[in-house]
């Protein structure tokens, strides 16, 4: 028992002595988790602001909506947006009395290109019923551009509709009215619940951490030291394998317990969402996780022999698992190869069974597979290591 | 000088290529990216088609023909009649589809999933699409107001999806410059690599010379790589000025060099000057917006991209590569200016640093 408390201190002591280990082991997961759920979250909503230019046609001047022209129509509906609770979300700029509206559009199309316009709106000359060309002009490498161009389509859509009404084309009564909404999420309990970027992020990141802590943290660390000869060096010692064994074990264990209650503590306190994480279920299956990832990494130290490729392939491995599991984002629209690894991937799975079990987001996989892959995948790699494992420099048996 | 200079780039060229390590870095990891997130991003631009579920109550104003024949008309859709909402909303949670369409006597209501995060702004899209040529159709609405989209500088078909091939040209510029500065003037004094080299006749201007030219054929092989995977793996190409690019890869790859030299001035041991630099790459790839817009991530941490080089770097390949419109004088100052900073850097980090391990 001595022997496993020395390897587990020495391994505590080595990660808390180096501030680079801390950073990437324990603040990396709260940065990355705080950065995806700013951007896919929409936290910052209240930040947001179209800016959007209005070229008005040069006989625009004195013409109003009621003259039915083109130009005084849409300055109505801005006047309109700018004095409801909508203007937070558009600044509109608008030529000089003084300025040419070729000058102006010249002026604000650089801007655009520049980065300091969302959109251009070209209005044309002309009045109903004649039909009129809007150009809106967008920055397509912008996703505010992109979304600021849907913005005027819809309300551009909606104009017509109104001027239809007004024209007599058709009565309100029988215009279908269009909306969208985003479905409810029913939990594993059954209760509906709206859906949350950020809850559904932290369980990613939870098996995130238990990823690098098994394919990367565990077999750097036996791979360095296998290499150099110390494990040889430590069994020719009453020191047993399986000591040293459960002596790191326990170290990743209480590494990954710590991550886990540091990101509860992070989404809690800086996102104030609360998630179940301390129900048994979700503990065991949590446990589970960090074993296939433990086993997955013994497997890599089994098959690739040298401390370099070791390297090589725990990063080879970790990001497309990572990445092709829909631990950060939604995966289930790829096809052909990538398709199969996402299908392949024992963290697919795991991830769907931990937001399942936490009421985050139904599972699309049954409980069965979110067992079963998982578990094929722990007991291939128990296998391979059983057989292919040596303690010894390269691999030596 | 210019002997020794050409012997030691091609035996230090061949040792950087023997690194597994760093071949992967510099080469595979910008391809596996490219793989993972040009397939995600191809998705959002339409390539695969958005199975819409179509669920008509009794009441329903339209004709189930009439919005199959919408439907039908778009070829990035498809359509499958439901029986229960409930059933449509099974299937979109289980991602067995895209968009649930639910007819009314009033009204046409679009639902989607929330978890589909990156799809969902162009299948709301592809909603008013459908429900606009109803109105048309159905209703005989006059459109009296048209709409043109037009892409600001005649670059139609920019989007994170293109705009992310240049950006994974910058990243592996960055793994090819970043550590070799630290690698130099760190790790091989601590290895007594430079004791070594300063009891032999070696020129010190030459060796570091001929280091830093050993990280340009691997960011040309990197660049390479990357517009020949992005060519015949996601059939996209680009209107690249040739006469800019191979300078700007071998400019781009000294800038990131600068950048090492730069934390080798604040690091003493290289396992700390490694790690900063590996901090530092991962902080410029979320922040200089390769793989993230970072428009929506708040001002404050959007000020951080203006500081990290990647992002010129990753603007100014963009410009190059015809996906951004080139613009000339903003490009020479940003890349100039980078350029001759990271000149200084090197230079005085080589005055500064001894040959002796300490």
């Amino acid at each position: 028992m001595l022997a496993i408390k020395n390897i587990f201190l020495k391994h505590l002591r080595k990660q808390l002595r180096d501030r680079y280990s801390i950073f990437w082991n324990l603040a990396f997961p709260l940065v990355l988790l705080t950065i995806l759920a700013l951007i896919f979250g929409g936290q910052t909503g209240q930040d947001i602001s179209f800016d959007i230019s209005i070229v008005m046609p040069e006989t625009s001047q004195e013409i109003s909506a009621s003259d039915f022209a083109y130009a005084g129509i849409i300055d109505e509906v801005i006047n309109n947006i700018e004095g409801s609770e909508d203007s937070r979300w558009f600044q509109f700029y608008q030529q000089k009395s003084d300025q040419s509206a070729e000058e102006f559009f010249s002026q604000e199309k650089n801007l655009l290109e520049a980065g300091d316009r969302h959109l251009i709106l070209k209005i044309p000359e002309g009045s109903l019923p004649d039909p009129g060309l809007i150009a809106i002009y967008r920055r397509p490498g912008s996703q505010l551009s992109n979304i600021a161009a849907d913005v005027m389509t819809g309300i551009i859509s909606e104009i017509n509709r109104e001027i239809n009404i007004a024209e007599g084309n058709v009565s309100r009564d029988q215009l279908l009215t269009t909306t969208s909404r985003q479905i409810d999420i029913t939990a594993a309990n059954g209760a509906e619940r709206s859906f949350s970027v950020t809850e559904y992020l932290v369980p990613g990141i939870i098996l995130f951490t238990f990823l690098i802590s098994g394919v990367e943290i565990l077999v750097g660390r036996i791979s360095s030291m296998r290499s150099r000869g110390i494990l040889k060096r430590y069994f020719a010692t009453p020191l047993k394998p399986i000591q040293y064994f459960a002596g790191i074990l326990s170290f990743i264990i209480v590494l990954s317990a710590v991550q886990v209650l540091l990101i509860y503590s992070w989404s809690s306190f800086i996102f104030d969402i609360s998630l179940n994480i301390f129900n048994l279920n979700f503990i065991l299956y949590m446990i589970f996780a960090l074993i296939v990832s433990v086993s997955l990494g013994f497997m890599v130290l089994s098959l690739v022999k040298s401390r370099e490729s070791v390297g090589v392939v725990t990063n080879a491995l970790t990001y497309p698992m990572a990445f092709l599991s829909g631990i950060f984002f939604e995966v289930s629209g790829l096809t052909g190869i990538l398709g199969l690894i996402v299908a392949l991937n024992p963290m697919t799975y795991l991830v769907n069974g931990m937001r399942d079990m936490l009421g985050i987001y139904p599972s699309p996989t049954s409980e069965l597979l979110n067992l079963a892959v998982p578990l094929i995948w722990m007991a291939g790699s128990i296998a391979i290591s059983l057989m292919k494992f040596s303690w010894n420099p390269g691999g030596e048996s | 000088m210019i002997k020794q200079y050409l012997t030691n780039t091609k035996i230090l060229s061949l040792a950087f290529l023997r690194n597994k390590e760093t071949v992967f870095y510099v080469l595979v990891l910008p391809l596996l990216f490219m793989l993972i997130f040009g397939s995600l991003y191809s998705n959002g631009e339409g390539q695969q088609q958005a199975r819409v579920l179509l669920y008509f109550e009794e009441t329903a104003a339209v004709d189930r023909t009439e919005i199959e024949e919408v439907i039908n008309a778009n070829q990035s859709m498809s359509y499958q009649h439901i029986d229960s909402l409930e059933v449509g909303e099974q299937l979109l949670r289980d991602y067995e589809a895209e968009i649930l369409l639910r007819v009314s006597e009033t009204e046409l209501e679009f639902s989607f999933n929330p978890a589909r995060i990156q799809d969902n702004p162009a299948l709301e899209q592809q909603s008013r699409a459908i429900a606009r040529e109803l109105d048309m159709r159905y209703y005989g609405l006059e459109e009296y107001l048209q709409t043109e989209i037009i892409d600001a500088g005649d670059h139609a078909g920019t989007s994170q999806f293109l705009s992310l091939f240049p950006g994974l040209i910058a990243l592996g510029l960055a793994s090819s410059g970043l550590f070799v500065i630290v690698e130099l003037f760190i790790y091989y004094r601590e290895k007594g690599v430079l004791k070594r080299m300063a009891a032999s006749p070696l020129n010190r201007n030459s060796f570091t010379f001929a280091l830093i030219s050993s990280r340009m054929p691997a960011s040309l092989l990197s660049t390479a790589l990357i517009l020949l995977a992005s060519r015949f793996i996601f059939n996209v190409s680009f209107t690249i000025n040739w006469f800019l690019f191979i300078p700007y890869i071998l400019i781009g790859t000294v800038i990131m060099m600068g950048l090492g030299a730069l934390i080798t001035l604040f690091t003493t041991t290289s396992d700390s000057g490694f790690q900063a630099a590996s901090i530092l790459l991962t902080v410029m790839i979320f922040f200089s917006g390769i793989y993230f817009p970072i428009e929506f991530l708040p001002s404050y941490f959007q000020q951080v991209s203006r500081f990290l080089p990647l992002t010129y770097l990753a603007r100014g390949l963009q410009q190059i590569m015809g996906v951004s419109p080139l613009n000339p004088a903003s490009l020479a100052v940003e890349t100039g200016g980078l350029f001759i900073l990271s000149i200084v850097l090197i230079y005085a980090v080589s005055q500064k640093s001894s040959w002796v391990a300490e």
